[in-house]
């Protein structure tokens, strides 16, 4: 059983399915309702036409109903696949009525009179149980209802929305009409029906009232009148446009409403506010550089229709592929389609308002693509032959621009994704083009693809886009594992100084034994560390060997067991290192042991400094010029952040005069040091967190909102949303 | 501890490590896994260098048999004194033979630590 509406028609629908992912959403809510109801139904029935059997008034009627078991049980799929089918229809009835045209022809009026009185029992039981059902969940349906009324913006809505108990009990009655069952068996299934799948919908428009309030829309206060008639431009978003907002239709309060709900009042906003420079000037240039489009013809003339809005882009498409590569300019393509349209109409005609704003957002859209720094320009035309694509799908469709789940706009936001990871990359770049050739082949024909081949497209650009992030992922776990190295070496390295340091502080030693010390088993010390850790026994038997050398505790001297042990620790911390061979260990034990028979020096370094403390650059305080106090609040505020931040978050850092954003891969216990890595997993950056603290202060840097990682079109519709509310608040 | 895994040596040093294309000696093996190794090299290669390498006995007449690796440099630390130091390095290819031959090598290593 499909999930999924029907696909869209190239040519002739009318828009208004601007809420798909919601009206999906309630869709498969009461199929799902639906299904787990059916299965009572028709696991029930054979109990219940047993007992209509044994009270049966005859054994005529008796032999029926135990006939019908076998007849019920065989058409069960029949009648749930009517019963689906019929559901998916009223769907499509009333969010697209233009769509379909009734496969149903009506009953010839003899057949009608000789079911009349089978015909009159079963509706009364239907009429019996919608209106059990009506008065049963009266508020919520009212509510429901009221709220479907907004999303739906043809001119033609009418009668019940597929949610109605009218609606289900209604395609169920005609799924079992379908059937060669008796009547008084249809009127048993139809009672399990009742009893299984209406009687149980409370918490189905529960769910379903609940979704909608998620989405922002609030239930109105008062049942909602019949849907009005729309005006010519009116769009699926009138609801939350400004101007039905200002007439006092639907108040939707924007900070209540879900992301979904803010992305279509973004995108009716677009919409309006570019029918604000059409209407201030036509010389005004939109957001990319384009003029908005427009036609000589006044409003008077009637409107041209989708269909020859399409048959010209298919025209136009085919030249573009001949002459520009299948990449055109938003300018050119409108021009050219205004060109075109005048002469084929011989400018008796217009552009319809909506398909106008549609046809300037989508150009918009592909300008703010080919001006994306993240897109290099081997791209840059691939991507700009979707325009036209992208562009008839838009006018049939405007969910595309609401709906991140739309097959087509899924597509060129994984594209872009794969562009951005595969850019830079000769041999990614060079994989992704003969993608690009697939996606071509596919898009640039005349008939428009189903969804199914689109999401075929976009399912081998996911594979190839799964493929580059486990390489990243793998790079970036490389260079993760290669950083704690690092920093365990650091640590290790600073203990195994501290210990030397210690010891060598306050004594004179002989050259021999302090250069051994500190230049050969000081790596001993760390060697232990890293293999063993800083507690083992062996790391403490290091020490001692190292403070015996540094003591030249004269016990061990002509002592010849304490000499053997302090040589053979000498030769088993060196043998770990790997680097010396037997030869070279016997003669730095011979060098160790002279220096040890040899007196030691009297005077002691009590005063002398350790090379490391002389050395020692100042500290970063001494170094950092004082801070205004609030400023100082300030990068506390910040270095508080970051000491809680997360991996995985992204950093947008400004860089060469642009903007690059690194994800946070590490950071290092020792040394508070931030590690990013890019999207290639690669590790570009480096940070203190003072110093990153210090460039979020300045705004050089900043920590982006978990969800601020918006795909190419969402970043799109807002910058376009931003620039259009720039030009005409200047205006 | 992480590199617990690894067989180490615990006596003189057995291998070294040859760069098959100039014979030039790239280290002393300190430790060998059959995922990589630890080696002492007089002159600290790039991190992220890729080396064909041949594992030798590192004194003549030892009997043990050479095995060809190629091997990523993942990482490197210098030694205090300056001169060399350690660099580890992962298998990234090694044919069928040789992985069984590096396989019987570590075999007959020395007892881990």
């Amino acid at each position: 059983m499909s999930n999924e509406l029907p696909p869209s028609s190239s040519k002739g629908s009318q828009p208004g399915f601007g809420y798909g992912l919601l009206v999906q959403t309630c869709r498969k809510l009461q199929l799902d309702h639906v299904a787990a109801g059916l299965e009572h139904v028709f696991t029930h029935a054979d109990d219940t036409l047993l007992e209509c059997a044994e009270r049966a008034e005859n054994n005529q009627v008796q032999t029926m109903f135990l006939d019908s078991l076998r007849a019920v049980r065989q058409q069960h799929g029949a009648i749930e696949q009517a019963f689906i089918r019929r559901l998916s229809q009223s769907y499509v009835h009333y969010f697209q009525p233009n769509r379909i045209r009734s496969s149903e022809p009506a009953a010839a009026p003899d057949t009608l009179a000789l079911i009349e009185q089978d015909l009159f029992e079963e509706r009364l039981q239907v009429e019996n149980t919608v209106a059990w059902s009506r008065q049963e969940h009266h508020a919520l349906l009212a509510g429901i209802e009221a709220r479907l009324h907004m999303l739906v913006s043809h001119a033609a809505v009418s009668g019940e929305s597929p949610l109605t108990p009218r609606t289900l009990a209604d395609c169920f009655h005609h799924a079992l009409g379908q059937t060669s069952l008796p009547s008084k068996v249809k009127r048993v299934v139809y009672t399990l029906f009742d009893q299984h799948v209406m009687r149980e919908a409370g918490p189905l428009y529960k769910a379903i009232d609940a979704l909608f309030t998620q989405a922002g829309l609030k239930a109105p206060q008062k049942p909602a009148k019949p849907p009005q008639k729309p005006t010519a431009t009116q769009t699926t978003h009138a609801a939350f446009s400004p101007a039905a907002k200002s007439h006092g239709s639907t108040a939707v309060d924007p900070s209540s409403l879900s992301e979904y709900a803010r992305a279509a009042q973004r995108v009716s906003d677009i919409r309006h506010l570019i029918e604000r420079v059409r209407q201030t000037s036509m010389a005004q240039r939109l957001p990319g550089g384009s003029h908005p489009l427009t036609s000589a013809a006044p409003t008077s003339e009637p409107v041209i229709g989708r269909e020859a809005i399409d048959d010209l882009l298919i025209h136009l498409q085919q030249q573009a592929r001949t002459h520009t590569a299948g990449s055109i300019s938003s300018e050119h393509l409108k021009q050219a389609l205004q060109r075109e349209l005048a002469v084929r109409h011989r400018s008796k005609g217009r552009v319809a308002d909506g398909d106008a704003q549609t046809i300037d957002l989508v150009g918009m859209l592909f300008d703010y693509i080919k001006a994306d720094a993240r897109v290099p320009n081997t791209f840059q035309q691939a991507l700009g032959r979707l325009h036209i694509p992208f562009l008839r799908f838009s006018l049939d469709e405007p969910d595309v621009f609401v709906d991140p789940g739309h097959p087509l706009r899924r597509l060129l936001d994984r594209l872009a994704l794969a562009v951005d990871l595969s850019a830079g990359n000769e041999a990614n770049e060079s994989r992704l083009i003969d993608e690009f050739r697939q996606i071509d082949n596919t898009l640039l024909a005349d008939a428009l693809p189903s969804p199914s081949s689109i999401r075929e497209l976009t399912d081998a650009v996911d594979r190839f886009i799964n493929e580059l992030e486990e390489k990243a992922r793998l790079r970036e776990q490389r260079a993760v594992e290669t950083a704690k190295g690092h920093d365990r070496l650091a640590s290790a390295r600073s203990r195994a100084n501290a210990v030397i340091a210690r010891l060598t502080a306050d004594h004179a030693l002989p050259s021999a034994i302090e250069d051994f010390l500190r230049l050969t088993w000081n790596d001993v010390l760390v060697f232990i560390q890293l293999r063993e850790g800083e507690n083992s026994e062996s790391f403490k038997a290091a020490q001692r060997t190292a403070q015996t050398l540094a003591r030249g505790d004269t016990r061990h001297i002509g002592n010849t067991q304490g000499h053997e042990a302090l040589m053979a620790g000498i030769a088993s911390g060196l043998n770990l290192l790997g680097r010396f061979s037997s030869t070279e260990i016997a003669k730095i034990q011979k060098a160790l042991g002279s220096a040890l028979s040899a007196p030691m020096p009297a005077a002691t370094r009590a005063a002398v400094a350790t090379p490391a403390a002389a050395s020692a650059p100042p500290s970063e305080a001494s170094m950092t010029p004082p801070m205004d106090a609030a400023l100082e609040h300030s990068l506390k505020e910040h270095l508080r952040v970051l000491e809680h931040v997360e991996y995985g978050r992204y950093f947008e850092f400004q860089q060469d005069g642009g903007k690059v954003q690194l994800k946070l891969s590490w950071f290092s216990p020792t040394t508070e040091n931030y590690m990013f890595v890019d999207k290639m997993g690669q590790r570009v950056a480096v940070k203190p967190i003072r110093q990153l603290a210090m460039e979020m202060l300045s705004g050089s840097a900043r920590l982006l909102d978990k969800t601020e990682q918006p795909s190419l079109v969402d970043r799109a519709i807002h910058a376009i949303h931003r620039m259009l509310t720039k030009m005409t608040t200047r205006d | 501890m992480e590199r617990r895994k690894h067989i180490r040596y615990s006596g003189d040093v057995l291998l070294e490590a040859v760069h098959i294309a100039s014979g030039a000696r790239l280290g002393r093996v300190v430790d060998l896994s059959v995922g990589g190794t630890m080696l002492f090299c007089p002159t600290l290669p790039v991190e992220e260098s890729v080396w064909v390498c041949q594992l030798v006995p590192a004194s003549p007449g030892t009997p043990t048999e050479a095995v060809s690796l190629t091997l990523d440099c993942l990482w490197t630390r210098p030694a205090s004194d300056g001169i060399g130091g350690w660099a580890g390095f992962q298998i990234v290819d090694a044919d069928d033979s040789q992985r069984i031959a590096l396989a019987r090598l570590i075999e007959r290593l020395p007892t881990p630590i």
